[in-house]
């Protein structure tokens, strides 16, 4: 392994650290659940590094697989918006990802092209028949091949995402083919809205600098996760040697 | 038209290692670490874990170019040890911190769930269950065998103005 040329590096199975504490004997890293909905999450990490919480971050952003539609057919568009303009539409809406580890890459399917392993086929058929009024075509419209993959929806009476109105005679026909990948690709595939951390609420650590008019405490109030720390005192001496180790985290 | 798949983003070509080492042509124990189809997200990680080790005297990481999906991180080791050796612990000392805040985030999810239930507020649908909380098919029994449950509502709705020539 340790020639001079360099070389292949492998993590051997059988290597001497298999056994190793990750944590040097220190306090293990750990996971405190504050709050916790359908649609948000906020959770505190401590006792690990900011390069940890920064790749928990981006990792939420950019490497979870999520279903989006990526392939649209245009049947019959006589619309007033462009092919391209409603395929890219399409495929911002989300899809109820839940099942997305049951679907595969089509990059790694056996198959030609797509089939239903590696992919969810929708369809839209929407046609404006009333006079002076036009039709709100909506992403409820849209029909799944695949009851686990439908766009999501908040409720029975929600339309969903609007994709395009539609005036009397105009037409719309297309059919989507929905598929897995990530965020690195395409942000369609983002399973987040936004995801934020913050730590050191009191700028102990003085890894900022706040801008001051007056007075810092009247123009710099304590922020939401201040109280989870002790204040500052004014005589505190700076520890130059403190690296923070609890991140807050607010992930939609 | 000629731009780069942005696949090459993530995917790993036939024939390529994912990571290789060249070792320092100047310097004893310092060797630069090539990380295929990465970038910060791991880069900045393992610089992090290699710099927690004592034996560890350098290391440094950079995306050597934005349009180059590749991470290089340069390690020099006290002479007692060689980089690729601290390299592979701190890999190893990853894989494990990571098993760990996953079993850990499981554990607390499990926990604010059940308290979210006692409780009025919440929830994360269950890992495998088969429909979004918020979803109309919510209701429907969670039967995989019935496609004309496809979109129930949906189907309702569009037959309104669907099927009708004028």
């Amino acid at each position: 392994m340790n020639n001079i040329n360099g070389g292949s590096f492998s993590l051997g199975l059988n290597n001497n650290f298999n056994n190793s504490d990750p944590f040097n004997g220190g306090p293990k890293p750990d996971i405190i659940i504050q709050e916790l909905d359908s649609e948000k999450i906020k959770f505190i990490l401590t006792n690990t590094e900011l390069s940890v919480a920064n790749a928990l971050r981006r990792l939420m952003i950019a490497e979870v697989p999520t279903i989006a539609i990526d392939m649209v057919e245009i049947e019959l568009n006589t619309s007033v918006l462009a092919d391209e303009f409603i395929a890219h539409r399409l495929g911002l809406i989300p899809l109820d990802s839940m099942e997305a580890e049951k679907i595969k890459y089509t990059r790694e399917c056996n198959c030609s092209q797509y089939c239903p392993n590696c992919s969810v086929e929708l369809t839209l058929h929407a046609k404006c028949v009333q006079d002076g009024q036009s039709l709100e075509v909506c992403s409820r419209d849209l029909q799944s091949s695949d009851p686990r993959v439908s766009p999501v929806l908040k409720d029975d009476n929600d339309k969903g995402i609007l994709i395009a109105k539609l005036r009397k005679g105009q037409e719309l026909k297309v059919k989507c083919v929905a598929k897995k990948g990530v965020a690195k690709e395409h942000a369609k595939w983002s399973p987040c809205a936004a995801v934020a951390f913050e730590y050191d609420p009191h700028n102990r650590l003085r890894h900022t600098h706040y801008w001051i008019e007056e007075d810092e405490k009247k123009e710099w109030p304590p922020g939401p996760n201040a109280n989870q720390e002790p204040p500052m005192t004014d005589d505190e001496p700076f520890d130059y040697n403190a690296t923070p180790n609890k991140f807050y985290f607010t992930v939609e | 038209m000629n731009a780069p798949d942005r696949f090459e983003l993530f995917i790993l070509p036939d024939g390529v290692k994912k990571i290789s080492y060249v070792p320092d042509p100047n310097v004893d124990k310092a060797a630069t670490f090539t990380i295929e189809k990465e970038d910060h997200t791991i880069g900045n990680l393992i610089r992090y874990q290699l710099l927690k080790e004592n034996q560890v005297t350098f290391a440094g990481y950079k995306m050597p170019h934005p349009l180059e999906h590749h991470v290089t991180v340069k390690v020099q080791t006290v002479k007692e040890t060689a980089p690729e050796t601290m390299m592979a612990k701190a890999l190893n000392d990853l894989i494990g911190l990571t098993g760990h805040l996953r079993q850990k985030f499981v554990e607390e999810l499990a926990k604010a769930k059940a308290a979210s239930i006692s409780g009025d507020t919440l929830l994360i649908p269950e890992h495998d269950s088969l429909h979004h909380p918020h979803h109309p098919q919510q209701t429907m029994p969670p039967t995989l065998s019935a496609p004309s449950n496809v979109g129930g509502g949906a189907v309702a709705n569009l037959q309104q103005h669907v099927d009708m020539d004028f």
